[in-house]
């Protein structure tokens, strides 16, 4: 897999951040994994501010792992941000919550997310789950050609 | 008349032409019937011969009959005569034409000889009817007629005149009486008719007024009245005499035109009248002749009618106010407002009885003295000195029809002007006195016996209608309260639901998350310390990760349960058969080594929501799909019923059932019947079942046996039922 695609997974459980690093590395993926531990710092990545401030903006992840509850802003709101701003209008967004509430799909569907995936409670489906996400949107799927 | 006498002449002389040619024509016959007798006279004699056999009246009678008219006798030698024959209906002109000798008898005689013997004599008369007759006959009657014409001619014309002039006479004798009887009719009717009648000069002058007229007018006699010009105030000063001239020379006549006369005592007399003008041969206006009726009952009759109108117009008016306002303060108010307005009151005021009962406070009053005083707090004492107390506390009316004379009054500062007043209970249902309605007239007996009965009607109907307000009112902040209080616990509610709403999301979220974390690091150790972990070790992980994967499980059937709660029902038609038909394909995938037969009854349609059946669904048959597991085959049936004419659904399984003296724990969330280690399950999936049958209106219970299997029933709301009937 190529290693210049950058994965943001936006996700403040540092249990969850484990697994799920642990998860993608079980499944072989191997691409730079970029962790942001609230909304806020999603944003900062994304746009180059505060931390992340004069970053090469011309790096954008492959796809975001964004987790819906979050401290500082939360996940719709950063899915909203991400819509908005020109640069990312397009990136592809996939939900991962523990959530399966209706509202909560429904919600992330409207402001643009590209996929949904409620985290299983189940480690061995977990890992599951992601090795099938990442197949999917690093390899399966075509994403918009680089500039 | 030259016409008739021309014809006169024609015929006389045509007349004489038929005699002369008559008498030729005689002649003639009467040699021929000469020869006719002579051989009748042998026949006879010949028959005489023979005498004794033969009646010689028979020949006789032939020959008389073939003369058509004869007298015929015979003489015999013997002297013996014989009858003669005569038609009978010739007899009578015979008498008349003989006596009036106008014909001559003709005579015919011949021997009636035997062997050369005179037997006899045959003497025949006749008088030959034949036409030269009756030119004789029409000879007389045209000198009769020409006769009797000049005679009548003459006679007519003298007749004809003197019939004229006792025509004319007696014509004048009749009018001259029917004068005479009209003037004697008009006499008495001028003297006894109820209508007033007089003759009255342009000027004024009354030359005649009959005594009808004199008594309606309150005079004595007709020469008292004769004293009076009409000019000089007989007509009322709003109906002056110059409007009746005006007609009158307008129309030449005046046709029912209603005034008002002053009577000898100044007293005002309605009348109506009708006159017309004479005038004399040069056409100068002589007088006026009219007639008068006396309309003062009728006048005052239409001013009684008019009142009544008046009042019921007023009482239509309250009670319409009384049944469609239901403010007390605006509908007594109005109230008062419209009794004085139609009864042309000067104030009208309504009391109402203060809580404690000692005061009538007034609570509504009309004009500008109203106003003051509702201002001011106007009361009066309940039983104190004025008539309002009096009538609160008897509950009767006082009625004051000169104020002067009232001792029991209150001199209200403000209403100077009254005259009349009385007071008027308002009374409740129960007869309680609420209060009472003060009516005031500038006028002195203004209140007849009708304006209180119609009052007090009214008040009667207000009385009623304030109470009726007042239970309104009473109902309508009642119903603001519970309003109030619906909204009130409406706001708890939400706000409880919201909580749970909230609660569930975060059990949705957060719960998981540490679930997660255990079930993964288990995991982790598992995989990454296995060296260092001895069989014991892992199968305490193992439990670890069993009991975390549970609980995950657990909270995914607690927010299911806790969905079906929440959220809008979408009703629509939903085929459960396929519904079943699909988990069961579900359920047989899944196991594909079972042996289960399902029954499905076909195209079972319910009106529901489909997502929340589906899940009713999955449950029942996911259960009779785990409780008949441990049997080699199994049979699953779905089904309707019809039980009591309610659609009863039911999924029944041969699995291994429960004991029905733990059916009522069935439907209890966490409410197991079978161990874990027999069947696994959370006891939430009928609790979800059950509530979501509930939210559908519908019921659920279920009969069974060990070991015989169980049947889970179910139906569905009324409206469900109503959907299929349509």
């Amino acid at each position: 897999m190529a290693r210049d695609k950058v994965i943001l997974l936006v996700e403040d459980n540092p249990n969850d951040e484990l697994l799920t690093l642990r998860a993608l590395r079980k499944n072989k993926i191997s691409n730079e994994i970029v962790v942001a531990r609230d909304g806020a710092e999603a944003l900062d990545y994304l746009f180059g501010t505060g931390k992340y401030a004069g970053r090469d903006l011309s790096v954008l992840p492959e796809f975001v792992l964004l987790d819906l509850r979050l401290p500082k802003i939360d996940g719709s709101e950063v899915l909203q941000r991400i819509r908005a701003a020109e640069r990312t209008r397009l990136l592809p967004v996939v939900v991962l919550t523990s959530s399966d509430e209706e509202r909560d799909i429904i919600e992330s569907y409207n402001l643009g997310a590209n996929s949904y995936i409620c985290k299983p409670v189940d480690f061995n489906q977990f890992v599951d789950a992601v090795c099938q996400l990442g197949l999917y949107w690093l390899v399966l799927n075509k994403g918009l050609p680089k500039y | 008349m030259k016409g008739i006498k021309r014809l006169g002449l024609i015929a006389l002389l045509l007349g004489v032409l038929l005699v002369l040619f008559m008498r030729v024509y005689d002649r003639r016959t009467y040699l021929e019937q000469q020869e006719t007798v002579e051989t009748y006279a042998r026949v006879i004699a010949s028959s005489l011969w023979n005498f004794e056999t033969q009646a010689p009246t028979d020949y006789l009678t032939v020959a008389a009959a073939q003369q058509n008219y004869a007298r015929v006798w015979i003489t015999t030698a013997e002297g013996q005569e014989f009858v003669t024959v005569t038609p009978d209906n010739l007899r009578w002109l015979n008498g008349l034409f003989f006596s009036l000798h106008l014909i001559p008898c003709q005579e015919i005689s011949a021997d009636i000889e035997h062997r050369a013997e005179v037997i006899g004599r045959l003497t025949v008369t006749w008088c030959n009817l034949n036409i030269y007759t009756y030119g004789y006959l029409l000879l007389l009657m045209l000198l009769i007629l020409v006769a009797g014409w000049f005679y009548l001619g003459t006679s007519q014309a003298k007749e004809n005149l003197e019939t004229r002039v006792k025509e004319r006479t007696a014509e004048l004798h009749r009018a001259n009486r029917d004068l005479q009887e009209s003037e004697q009719r008009y006499r008495t009717v001028f003297e006894n008719t109820m209508l007033g009648m007089y003759r009255t000069t342009p000027a004024g002058e009354i030359l005649m007024a009959n005594p009808a007229l004199v008594q309606m007018l309150g005079y004595a006699s007709f020469e008292e009245i004769a004293q009076c010009n009409l000019e000089e105030g007989w007509y009322a000063p709003e109906y002056p005499r110059s409007k009746f001239k005006e007609r009158m020379a307008k129309d030449g006549q005046v046709v029912d035109l209603k005034s008002h006369w002053i009577k000898a005592d100044g007293s005002i007399l309605f009348i109506m009248e009708s006159a017309r003008a004479i005038y004399d041969a040069a056409g100068d206006l002589l007088y006026y002749e009219g007639m008068v009726r006396d309309i003062t009952e009728h006048e005052q009759l239409l001013t009684e009618i008019e009142r009544r109108n008046v009042q019921l117009q007023a009482a239509a008016e309250v009670s319409r106010a009384a049944s469609t306002l239901l403010m007390p303060e605006v509908l007594i108010t109005r109230a008062v407002e419209l009794i004085r307005t139609y009864f042309n009151f000067y104030y009208v005021g309504l009391f109402l009885v203060d809580q404690a009962g000692e005061n009538a406070v007034l609570r509504a009053g009309t004009g500008e003295a109203g106003e003051r005083m509702l201002v001011e707090g106007h009361q009066l004492e309940v039983g104190g000195n004025s008539m309002i107390g009096w009538c609160v506390e008897h509950g009767k009316p006082r009625i004051a029809l000169d104020v002067g004379a009232e001792a029991l009054r209150f001199d209200n500062p403000w209403l100077p002007e009254t005259r009349s007043e009385m007071a008027l209970p308002l009374l409740s249902r129960e007869q309680w006195c609420i209060g009472a309605v003060t009516v005031q007239s500038m006028h002195a007996a203004a209140f007849s016996k009708a304006d209180i009965a119609a009052l007090q009607s009214m008040t009667d109907h207000l009385a009623i209608a304030l109470e009726n307000a007042w239970l309104h009112e009473r109902v309508r902040r009642h119903a603001d309260e519970l309003e109030e209080r619906v909204a009130e616990r409406t706001a708890e509610l939400t706000a409880v639901n919201r909580e749970l709403e909230s609660f569930s999301y975060s059990v949705s979220h957060d719960l998981r998350a540490p679930l997660r974390s255990i079930d993964g690091f288990s995991q982790v150790l598992l995989e990454d310390y296995q060296e260092q972990l001895d069989a014991l070790g892992k199968d305490y992980l193992h439990r670890v990760r069993t009991a975390a994967q549970q609980m995950g499980r657990l909270i995914s059937d607690l927010l299911r349960l806790s969905r079906t709660t929440r959220g809008e029902m979408h009703r629509e038609e939903v085929n459960l058969s396929e519904l079943v038909q699909k988990i069961a394909a579900d359920l047989c995938r899944l196991q594909p080594a079972r042996k289960v037969e399902f029954v499905i009854m076909p195209d079972l349609r319910a009106y529901c929501d489909g997502r929340l059946l589906q899940a009713v669904l999955e449950n029942l048959l996911g259960n009779a799909w785990k409780f008949s597991a441990k049997h080699d085959r199994a049979r699953i049936e779905f089904g309707l019923q019809a039980q009591d004419g309610e659609r009863v659904y039911f999924v029944r399984d041969d699995g291994a059932g429960f004991n029905m003296a733990y059916a009522d724990k069935l439907f209890g969330a966490f409410q197991r019947l079978h161990r874990m280690t027999e069947f696994e399950g959370n006891g939430v999936g009928l609790a979800t079942v059950q509530r979501i049958i509930h939210r559908h209106g519908g019921r659920i219970w279920a009969e069974s046996a060990v070991e015989k299997g169980a049947t889970f029933y179910f139906t569905l709301s009324v409206q469900e039922e109503e959907q299929k009937g349509a």
